[in-house]
């Protein structure tokens, strides 16, 4: 029993002191207010930017995340982000309806559909944003600030609705 | 005993293991292997019920036109458009938009008043797109063929239009006997259309 105790100490020990201290920060949530902008548009699908969003991105968020080494063991080589939404937003208005692209990607023209370059729909199942190789030491920082736009469909019911986003970071 | 090592070995790992949650502005950390982070934010969509209407455009009868046989053979005679301002050659295109799911909307139609002393607001005429032209010589020309007046008339009605629902019109011009020749840029007239929903 004592050599078991003795084994879970510096197991416990190892994990604790060359382990990796990982960091994500979301600044705001997220508004699509049509009632701020020309709605109905003239032909559907069309496409909105958020009418309330971070200050540092206006037409998202900024995400940061980090990580910083502790100890010399190379505990994990990866940190990996992800996000998905939490399910629809109404019996009419579908949560891929919601898309995401890193900060910088144009807005689709009115008509099109799926919305074509890096947009990508937001759906319940993780999807992995990116992953950032661990190396070297001290605190690592990466602003990953993801833009949104909402689709509107001709079937869109009117009302206030909303969903939870969730952002997912983990090394391995 | 084995079962004990391996709830031995189990323990450190699933007591470091553990989901770390937050909202915007929290800085949340954790240890890697062993934490996972899960930032969340709230997106909130809000449309409004509305209702909209979309009309092009402006028509024309020219029956001086060398396309056009004036006088007809046998009065009243039906004329289509010799120009229209949007894609329906024979009128004018007309959209609804309503995201309503609890009221109906309405969409009516009047004409400002008569052409002029010999030619009434009535002789002009309009139906949903598609109807086929009356006979010369036929008053009323029958069909779906309403004369306009200076009162609104109810063209449709519904309930939500999943978008922009076609209402496109088509108009036909009656030209009667006593139509006295107008000035060289025409007579003309204003034709309305809205839409409201309750």
């Amino acid at each position: 029993m004592g050599k078991s105790i003795i084994l879970i100490t510096i197991l416990s020990a190892s994990i604790v002191l060359a382990r990796t201290r990982i960091v994500v920060i979301i600044d705001t949530n997220v508004e699509f207010d049509l009632y701020q902008t020309i709605y109905p548009p003239i032909a559907f699908p069309s496409y909105y930017t958020p009418t309330q969003a971070s200050a540092f991105n206006p037409s998202g968020i900024s995400l940061t995340i980090g990580y910083q080494r502790i100890g010399s063991g190379h505990d994990i080589s990866d940190v990996y982000v992800a996000t998905r939404g939490s399910g629809d937003f109404s019996s009419s208005i579908a949560l891929d309806q919601l898309y995401f692209a890193p900060s910088g990607e144009p807005l689709p023209p009115t008509g099109v559909d799926p919305p074509g370059g890096n947009w990508r729909a937001f759906s319940i199942l993780y999807q992995e944003i990116e992953h950032v190789e661990v190396s070297g030491s001290g605190f690592k920082k990466f602003e990953r600030p993801q833009d949104y736009i909402f689709k509107a469909e001709a079937d869109d019911e009117s009302g206030d609705h909303s969903i939870t986003l969730y952002y997912r970071v983990f090394g391995l | 005993m084995k079962l004990v090592w391996i709830l031995l070995f189990m323990v450190p790992a699933l007591m470091l293991a553990t989901i770390i949650q937050g909202g915007p502005g929290d800085r949340i950390m954790g240890f890697a292997p062993g934490d996972t982070l899960v930032d969340t934010l709230v997106v909130m969509v809000r449309v409004p019920a509305r209702i909209g209407l979309y009309v092009d455009g402006n028509t024309e009868f020219d029956l001086g036109s060398a396309a056009v046989a004036f006088p007809p053979i046998l009065f009243p005679g039906y004329y289509d458009p010799t120009l229209v301002g949007g894609t329906n050659s024979d009128g004018v295109n007309v959209q609804v938009f309503s995201n309503s799911q609890t009221m109906i909307w309405r969409l009516e139609t009047s004409g400002s008043g008569d052409f002029s002393t010999t030619i009434g607001l009535d002789q002009l005429y309009y139906a949903p797109d598609g109807e086929a032209n009356p006979v010369d010589g036929t008053d009323p020309p029958g069909g779906l063929w309403v004369s306009f007046t200076t009162s609104y008339v109810e063209i449709a009605n519904g309930t939500n239009t999943n978008g922009w629902q076609d209402a496109d019109q088509d108009y036909v011009f009656q030209a009667e006997v006593d139509d006295a020749p107008t000035p060289a840029i025409g007579e003309t007239v204003t034709i309305f259309y809205r839409v409201y929903a309750q």
